[in-house]
């Protein structure tokens, strides 16, 4: 919820997300900053753009508002 | 005060004008009106938008905090906060729809405050934060169109009443500027009619002594001299029948009857010999029984007309046929003749094509008139040297 209240729509959660894994730091974290100073930012991903685009896709189909408020 | 015909007629122009006049007042008057009720409108309108833009901001503002604390909540909440004093509806930045209560399908990002065409009032409030993901908030309400009912009541109502006031007015003015002309006009009036009036004394006395001469008696030239007397005293009865027609007889309510064409051709010609024998001019007649029910005065004016503008502008030692049919007259001269581009301007009043000869061009008009009143045809054909020949078809 915190990356929808921050990017909005979409596809700019997406790419919000998909930027932030592939380049993390605490400056465009959208987590609060006694978060971070507690965990540090997460470490730079491994796993591929096109395998984090896809875990991305599950996590919004997982969180997304659309189609779930009554 | 007594008015002439002449007065009348003029009056009527008067009346022309001043409905002309009142015409294009009141069309002015009611654009400045409509003018005013447009800039009236759109004021009310936005009276309007800013009485409901401060009622649905409110309401915005409240739904807003629903929603964000529904973002909190949610997904263990999920049921949209509603409201009964309108309906609500939410999109992301990308202009999707999160979720909506709308009944009107159609929605301007871009306007804070707007009318949809069926009748739904729309406000528009952009989230700074993205509670639920949504960037817009949409609240709808129904425009009850009361606001207008009114606008158009006050509209009708002063604008109908503003006519009126200046429509009265305008005519109070126009009598105003009128009134000098009319007085000018009157005195014109009476002038004309008067000095027509007493031409008719003396000209009778004239023609009638004139009738009483007897011819045997008196010398060679004498003679020729009392011709002479009677052709002018012709044509200024010719004209003064004219002058009269034009000013007085012409509004006049005439009396029809059936008569004889030929006879009164026949007397016609018979007045106009001696201004014929003048010029040395011949007649030759052939004439039909032809039976017509018109008023005998005014047709007597088309003939005599017809008759004196062929003798007028004939040559010296020239001829005048007349040939009546039972439903056509044709009167044609051996004369001048007029050139084809001024043929369709000779029925105008005043006009006049050769100023060697006297008269004031109000002879064919009067014709026209006539033939126009009782609904026949006129043709003219015109050769220059040649002459002219005038037919009316019936």
């Amino acid at each position: 919820m915190r990356y929808l209240a921050a990017y909005g729509g979409e596809n700019n959660v997406k790419a919000g997300m998909l930027h932030y894994f592939m380049y993390p730091s605490n400056d465009i974290s959208v987590m609060p900053k006694e978060f971070l100073e507690e965990r540090n930012a997460t470490n730079h991903s491994n796993i591929g753009e096109k395998t984090l685009k896809k875990s991305i896709d599950i996590y919004w189909e997982l969180y997304k508002v659309k189609g779930r408020l009554q | 005060m007594l008015r002439s015909k002449v007065t009348n007629s003029l009056l009527a122009n008067e009346k022309k004008s001043l409905h002309r006049f009142l015409m294009l007042y009141i069309i002015m008057i009611i654009s400045i009106i409509s003018l005013i009720s447009i800039y009236y409108y759109q004021y009310q309108k936005q009276l309007m938008m800013l009485n409901k833009r401060v009622i649905l901001s409110d309401y915005a503002s409240e739904q807003a905090r629903k929603i964000k604390t529904l973002h909190f909540l949610f997904p263990e909440q999920n049921t949209y906060p509603r409201d009964d004093r309108f309906v609500s509806a939410i999109y992301d930045l990308e202009y999707q729809k999160i979720f909506s209560l709308l009944k009107s399908k159609e929605i301007d990002f871009n306007k804070e405050l707007y009318i949809t065409k069926d009748k739904k009032i729309h406000f528009v409030k952009v989230f700074d934060d993205y509670y639920l993901g949504a960037k817009y908030l949409i609240l709808e309400i129904d425009d009850d169109g009361l606001w207008l009912r009114y606008t158009w009541q006050d509209i009708i109502f002063y604008g109908g009443f503003g006519i009126l006031i200046f429509s009265i007015i305008g005519f109070f003015l126009l009598n105003l500027f009128l009134s000098p002309m009319k007085t000018s006009l009157s005195i014109l009036d009476r002038f004309i009619k008067d000095t027509t009036h007493e031409l008719n004394t003396p000209l009778s006395a004239i023609l009638t002594n004139i009738e009483m001469i007897d011819l045997d008696k008196t010398s060679e030239d004498n003679r020729k001299k009392i011709n002479r007397i009677n052709i002018a005293a012709k044509t200024v009865s010719v004209l003064y029948n004219d002058l009269t027609y034009a000013t007085l007889e012409n509004n006049m309510h005439s009396s029809n009857e059936k008569i004889n064409l030929k006879n009164i051709i026949k007397e016609r010609v018979e007045y106009f010999d001696i201004l014929a024998k003048s010029k040395e001019i011949d007649f030759s007649l052939n004439l039909q029984d032809s039976f017509l029910m018109v008023n005998k005065n005014k047709f007597t004016r088309v003939i005599d007309n017809l008759i004196s503008n062929a003798i007028k502008y004939n040559r010296r030692k020239g001829t005048i046929s007349i040939r009546l049919l039972r439903n056509s007259l044709t009167v044609e001269d051996s004369g001048l003749g007029i050139e084809s581009n001024k043929l369709e301007y000779i029925f105008d009043r005043y006009s006049r094509f050769n100023s060697s000869e006297g008269g004031f061009g109000i002879g064919l008009s009067i014709v026209k008139d006539i033939i126009n009143e009782y609904e026949m045809d006129i043709k003219v054909n015109s050769q220059i040297n040649k002459g002219t020949s005038i037919t009316i078809i019936w």
